[in-house]
């Protein structure tokens, strides 16, 4: 390769001791290059070490982190491991994997503007920089939104827009795909493509737009990363496959016979007090029993809003929901949050004992289960869902294992509906699909909010695609003309 | 993600100047300390009561007079407990319950919370962040100390909306599982959760701080702007008329209690 731009040599990482749950070293002797205006892009499973490679290259670890690090990150002429974050400002843009840690203010506009201000920038530029970042993420009327009223998606554009204010030259992008819509994803690679950028993009998934942009492959595996020259066998999609990081073929065919419904919603109306102008329009929407249905559609069309209404976490201001199935169950907003699960993005939110026996034996002890039972059950559990030993903490386990701790308590839990809203986010395909299965093991229907239209496809037999508060189409496989390609 | 204390809006109170807003915020602060007759200050409060009413909404009233009312509650009984000199006004048994100099500190002191309250009240839930980090550093605070302290402001909504997320995400988990908890053996499981989110927060706010280049060495710019010339003059104006109306108001009427 001819002039690299980023070159990467030999670089190691090791967290402090106290990291009891992480593999120490985390990143092992780490070489790579990307060339000038050229993408590359670091897929691994969760916990593989890509949020940590991000943080090395940001020069936020060791800095904020503790853990020592070796070897060399250049970009250009400059040092980025061991750098300290602010004099990167205008060589290296980072988004981190999580949107909500990175946004620091309550409005869109000032948010764009912080850096802005680090620099410097006089008044009259930066009002032009910002109007012109809000346009660029498809934020224009969002300048007086708190960020904390945007969806997941809208977050991460502004984060987008935040990086295309400075326009430093390289940009770090980690999992930045997952949670935009597919229209976002094709614009983000093509703006980057077209604007001469070099990048570095960290993903648990492989996406086609990979390889229609020409990117670079790399594979981090265990804290070592190879090049995709390097693979062995050089079949691409083989060793892909084989990390779970390419979208699996569809195991089971779609179910025949006579679906049974189990939830029915009709003429629902939902909005959010002002300022929001968002409305949720629900005519009629049953879910079946025993089955996946997916939730697609733009950031902000309210895929989160409706998945809340039907756990009872919100109340309608209109119409109802029903249970069509089971006789005996309620479904005022207390009925339903007792037979609905509702999976949050965050593990954390639903994480809150010492220790992973602990959590799984949680919901079995308040049911009065024997104790002997208990135990069988939450063995079962750590072998289905791959968890370490009952006594490890999971505030220390990494990213994936905690999203599959959270899982486990569901499962145990046995509840007849599950909504995972963009509980795919952050991990690879096999081991979301091994959540998935497990679940489904039990019987319990899954509603699947996600913005992976291959994962879509592949794990649901049905698709809403929802636009703007209302229910666009209703289908068995993709919609004709879906941007399937959008990963 | 940081919440903000203070609720858009674009009333009186919104677009006053927020070097003025501290310049009364601390006149308040004094008069209010100084010793005088309760009269002065329960016309304070109730001229900040109509203010907070009308400007924010009367239902944003509620919310101190709330958050102060175990305060209150404290003071009425533990006032008695150390004020026994003075005029008896209820004895049981030869021992004195209440004097009319403990009924004069509890109202002292219950009209003094209530209008240092309703006064930061007012103040901080009617500007925003960036007028606020402004008005700090046009006094002469540091940049970064200014925003410290925005940020430690910050603390109690965010940690409160993530509190609410938090007991969301367990509600869920515990519904319909044996007997539902409540008290001490409920909110210690959310506490744990947000007590961790919490210090999870810290290295990573310092993190998404200096990715936008906070800790740079250069002069800072600044994207919003305070008011100025006539408009600010007319701000400062008036609060200069405040601070003459509180000075009045602590010198004229004698220190006096209110139930000599």
């Amino acid at each position: 390769m001819s002039n690299p731009a980023v070159q990467i040599d030999g670089l190691s990482f090791s967290y402090p001791e106290y990291y009891a749950g992480q593999r120490n070293p985390v990143l092992k002797e780490i070489t790579l290059s990307i060339p000038e205006g050229g993408l590359g892009v670091v897929l691994g499973k969760a916990d593989a070490g890509k949020t940590t490679l991000t943080r090395v290259l940001g020069g936020f670890a060791p800095r904020f982190t503790g853990g020592t690090f070796s070897g060399r990150a250049r970009f250009r002429d400059t040092e980025l491991a061991g750098a300290k974050p602010y004099q990167l400002l205008e060589t290296a843009g980072f988004v981190f994997q999580d949107a909500d840690e990175q946004i620091i203010t309550t409005r869109c506009d000032t948010e764009i503007a912080f850096a802005l201000e680090s620099l410097g920038v006089g008044r009259t530029d930066m009002g032009r920089l910002v109007e012109g970042a809000l346009d660029f993420a498809g934020l224009s009327g969002f300048a007086g939104r708190h960020p904390a009223t945007l969806s997941g998606g809208e977050k991460k554009r502004l984060l987008i827009a935040c990086l295309k204010a400075i326009d430093p030259p390289l940009w770090v992008l980690d999992e930045i795909l997952q949670e935009l819509d597919p229209a976002w994803k094709g614009k983000l690679l093509d703006f980057l493509h077209d604007s001469g950028k070099t990048a570095l993009l960290l993903d648990s998934r492989w996406s086609p737009l990979y390889a229609h942009h020409d990117a670079g492959l790399f594979l981090l595996r265990e804290g070592q990363c190879t090049a995709e020259g390097a693979w062995v066998p050089p079949s691409r999609d083989a060793i892909l496959a084989g990390e779970g990081l390419l979208a699996p073929v569809r195991a089971e065919p779609p179910r025949n016979g006579e679906p049974h419904p189990l939830l029915r919603c009709s003429r629902i109306e939902f909005g959010f007090p002002a300022p929001s102008s968002f409305s949720l329009h629900i005519e009629d929407l049953t879910i079946q029993e025993d089955s996946v249905c997916a939730l697609v559609g733009r950031n902000g069309s309210g895929k989160s809003t409706l998945g809340r209404i039907l756990c009872g976490l919100l109340v309608p201001q209109s119409g109802s929901v029903e249970w069509a199935g089971p006789q005996g169950l309620r479904a005022d907003p207390e009925g339903l949050q007792r037979a609905v699960g509702y999976l949050f993005q965050n593990p954390d939110y639903q994480i809150f004992l010492p220790t992973v026996g602990e959590e799984l034996s949680f919901g079995l002890r308040r049911q009065g289960v024997a104790q002997a039972e208990v135990e069988r059950r939450v063995q079962e559990a750590i072998r289905v869902f791959r968890l370490p030993s009952e006594g490890t903490p999971p505030s220390l386990m990494g990213y994936g294992a905690r999203k599959r701790l959270q899982a486990a308590c569901y499962f145990l839990l046995e509840r007849r509906l599950l909504i995972l809203d963009e509980a795919d986010a952050g991990l690879c395909y096999t081991d979301f699909a091994s959540i998935l299965e497990a679940l489904r093991s039990r019987g319990a229907s899954i509603l699947l909010v996600t913005h992976d239209m291959l994962l879509a496809a592949t794990a649901a037999e049905r698709i809403l695609v929802l636009d703007g508060g209302r229910i666009l189409s209703d289908t068995r496989g993709l919609p004709a003309g879906f941007p399937e390609a959008g990963g | 993600m940081n919440r903000d204390f203070s609720i858009a809006g674009g009333s009186l109170l919104h677009r006053y100047d927020p070097r003025a807003k501290l310049l009364v915020l601390l006149a308040g602060v004094v008069f209010l300390f100084l010793p005088h007759t309760v009269l002065p200050s329960l016309i304070l409060a109730a001229c900040l009561a109509v203010l907070i009413a009308r400007c924010l909404g009367s239902g944003e009233l509620r919310r101190p007079v709330a958050a102060l009312l175990p305060i209150f509650l404290f003071i009425v009984l533990l006032t008695p407990v150390f004020r026994r000199g003075g005029t008896p006004l209820l004895e049981l048994g030869g021992v004195r319950i209440l004097t009319m100099e403990a009924v004069s500190d509890i109202v002292t002191l219950s009209v003094r919370f209530l209008c240092i309250t309703l006064l930061f009240f007012a103040v901080f839930r009617s500007t925003d962040t960036d007028g606020l980090v402004l008005a700090l550093r046009a006094v002469g605070l540091p940049y970064g100390a200014a925003l410290m302290l925005i940020i430690a402001l910050r603390t109690i909504p965010s940690l409160a909306s993530a509190y609410r997320d938090i007991t969301d995400a367990h509600k869920l988990r515990r519904a319909g599982i044996g007997r539902e908890e409540r008290g001490s053996r409920a909110i210690v499981p959310v506490l744990t959760s947000v007590l961790i989110h919490a210090l999870k927060g810290i290295p990573l706010l310092a993190m998404a701080l200096e990715s936008r280049g906070y800790g740079r060495r250069n002069p800072r710019s600044s994207y919003a702007v305070l008011k100025a010339g006539r408009p600010l003059a007319l701000d400062f104006a008036a609060a200069a008329l405040m601070v003459v109306l509180l000075a009045l108001g602590a010198l004229l009427l004698p220190p006096v209690l209110p139930f000599p």
